[in-house]
């Protein structure tokens, strides 16, 4: 390999060599095409970052430049407001993700596991709903939460999360339930464990990489979610983040600053978290794409 | 066929040790509990709703058959707004088969596997940055005076000095036009994969014949991604069939109505308008309308799973 390189580099003529061939050229241009293409896309993230410093005469002068000095202030006053709609959020998707997964590793336990009679039938029931679009349960979901007493209340967001998250769940819970080598569970067997042991020792643990996936899709879909919570909740006590800087933006029309602020504040929880579990999140992304 | 194969010397699955049935349908229990309340019933009072005069919440009603399909597709503004979510859905899966593709052959024309990592994580970032903060400052970039009228004033094009969302002739495409180049989203992945799954072998037949560059991705890879680009239509169909976040944010179906669409005007006909039985009904006809998709799209699910890759 050595001898062919140096082989081959001492036949080649000077005139042969060229600075840079036409394939890294390419490379070049592919690489500068591509960050065009990501600021393009981050541009209105940087856009809102520079305007949640502004005061509001700046906006007016220059609402859409980088202008001095920078005016922190305007976080310090969104986030007086919108802390409380975080809170809010982590509670609801913190008890919708306990109980998603709670019920979604429970069924597809039994599911992949186990033969019971009727066990297909519930497992293709339970799977056809990822049939069933979000727009059509929407407005009979409503009156449904209504004649339980659940609007106003975070009830009213966490069972609709549970019900719509558990199906997907369910899935592939199943089939990583179904991937667990036969032994591990003969060998807990032949110790006497009871079937709790078994869904707590051994099922649970080994499908814990899957159990991540999950956990990061759901929460990137429920932080963010903005109609439903905003239907639901119209007391600012209970409100989650979304609906909260939509009333946020309301409040703010001319006074850009700690609305962007808001903005920027309430995008960074899920940076943050991405950083801690960007494998996991590449995964979800991968695995949502079967998901409608 | 089943003699064969029981002739095979797989082994045979053991089963478990017999475990009581109460306590096998009590792992069960609160996952079918849910999905019978919040999932079913939901479903099917939808139906039901939508075939009665329902105005409010505990305002008795009746069944009135399909009078509110028959006042739907007699009402101009719904007849628009089905025109504008064909618009909507066929700019939204030209952009969302092409741009991805485009992307992933660029990133995939990467020597380095550090940097095809790079840039697909770049693009998936965007996927965090919550949908309403992106609508909103697109709001912000369309507005009179706006970064988009700069640039229009800047390249020298006509038709700058106006809010894009709110005029009658520039609303719908302006819609489209939120959230350019289009670029993040899971659609790069499923592209990627499918052309990391390309054999190697066919991309070396290839570059003997001589098939290089646009010609080499138009002949070769094309072809082989169509699994992944058939999936990417589907589901860019069926997104756009359900969405109305802009609507909902910047423009309120408006001017006039403009940028109506049948889920906004379903959220109108619920929430606003306090006509529960007719917004039903416009729930169930995109169900329907969604659900012919998600059938064609079942025969690809295997597929896109067997494009899934990391």
């Amino acid at each position: 390999m050595v001898i062919s390189n140096a082989t081959a580099a001492s036949l080649k003529t000077p005139t042969q060599v060229v600075p840079s061939s036409p394939r890294s050229n390419l490379k070049w241009a592919l690489h500068v095409a591509l960050w065009i293409l990501a600021g393009l896309e981050f541009y209105p993230m940087i856009l809102a970052i520079m305007m949640s410093f502004k005061s509001s005469t700046q906006y007016y002068i220059h609402p859409f430049s980088l202008t001095f000095p920078l005016h922190l202030s305007n976080y310090s006053q969104s986030f007086a407001v919108i802390w409380h709609y975080m809170l809010n959020s982590v509670a609801v998707v913190g008890i919708s993700l306990i109980g998603t997964l709670a019920v979604s590793t429970l069924a597809g336990f039994v599911i992949g596991r186990y033969r019971f009679p009727g066990r297909d039938l519930l497992y293709y029931m339970l799977i056809a709903l990822m049939m069933v679009p979000g727009v059509l349960t929407m407005v009979p979901m409503f009156v449904l939460i209504s004649h339980f007493h659940m609007v106003d209340t975070w009830w009213g967001l966490v069972f609709p999360y549970i019900a719509g998250g558990e199906i997907f769940s369910i899935f592939l819970l199943r089939q990583f339930m179904m991937g667990i080598p036969q032994e591990l569970f003969d060998a807990a067997q032949a110790d006497g464990a009871s079937i709790w042991q078994e869904f707590w020792h051994i099922a649970l643990p080994s499908v814990r990489p899957i159990i991540g996936v999950i956990a990061v899709n759901h929460v990137i879909g429920w932080w963010n979610d903005l109609i439903w919570p905003s239907i639901v909740i119209s007391n600012p006590k209970w409100m989650t983040l979304m609906p909260g800087l939509y009333n946020f933006t309301g409040q703010n029309q001319t006074d850009v600053g700690p609305l962007m602020a808001g903005y920027v504040l309430g995008s960074i929880p899920l940076v943050i978290l991405f950083l801690f579990t960007s494998r996991l999140f590449v995964e979800g992304m991968n695995s949502g794409a079967f998901k409608l | 066929m089943a003699m064969t194969r029981s002739a095979s010397p797989r082994p045979k699955p053991r089963r478990l040790r017999r475990q009581p049935l109460w306590l096998i349908y009590g792992f069960m229990f609160p996952a079918v509990a849910l999905a019978l309340i919040f999932d079913y019933y939901p479903a099917l009072s939808g139906l039901y709703l939508s075939m009665t005069n329902t105005l409010e919440i505990g305002i008795t009603s009746q069944f009135i058959g399909f009078s509110n399909y028959v006042s739907l597709f007699t009402n101009p503004i719904f007849l628009d707004s089905l025109w504008h979510m064909a618009v909507l859905a066929v700019a939204g899966v030209i952009i969302g088969t092409v741009v991805p593709f485009t992307v992933a052959e660029m990133i995939f024309h990467l020597g380095s596997q550090n940097w095809r990592y790079t840039y697909r994580i770049v693009f998936l970032l965007k996927m965090l940055i919550p949908g309403m903060v992106v609508v909103e400052v697109w709001g912000y970039i369309m507005g009179v005076n706006g970064v988009l009228d700069q640039v229009v004033r800047f390249l020298g094009l006509p038709g700058g000095n106006i809010s894009w969302l709110i005029d009658q002739h520039t609303a719908l495409a302006a819609i489209i036009f939120i959230g350019f180049p289009w670029v993040a989203g899971i659609g790069i992945l499923i592209y990627y994969a499918g052309l990391v799954g390309i054999d190697p072998e066919i991309l070396d037949a290839a570059s003997v014949d001589g098939s290089r560059g646009l010609h080499r991705i138009w002949h070769v890879d094309v072809p082989l991604v169509s699994g992944q680009v058939k999936l990417i239509v589907i589901l860019s169909a069926i997104g756009s069939f359900q969405g109305y976040f802009a609507q909902f944010l910047l423009t309120q179906g408006g001017p006039g109505w403009a940028t109506q669409v049948p889920g906004y005007f379903m959220y109108l006909n619920a929430f606003k308008y306090g006509e529960m039985g007719m917004a039903s009904a416009i729930g169930v006809f995109l169900f329907v309308l969604i659900l012919s998709l998600t059938i064609i799209n079942m025969k690809f699910i295997r597929s896109s799973q067997d494009y899934q890759a990391q």
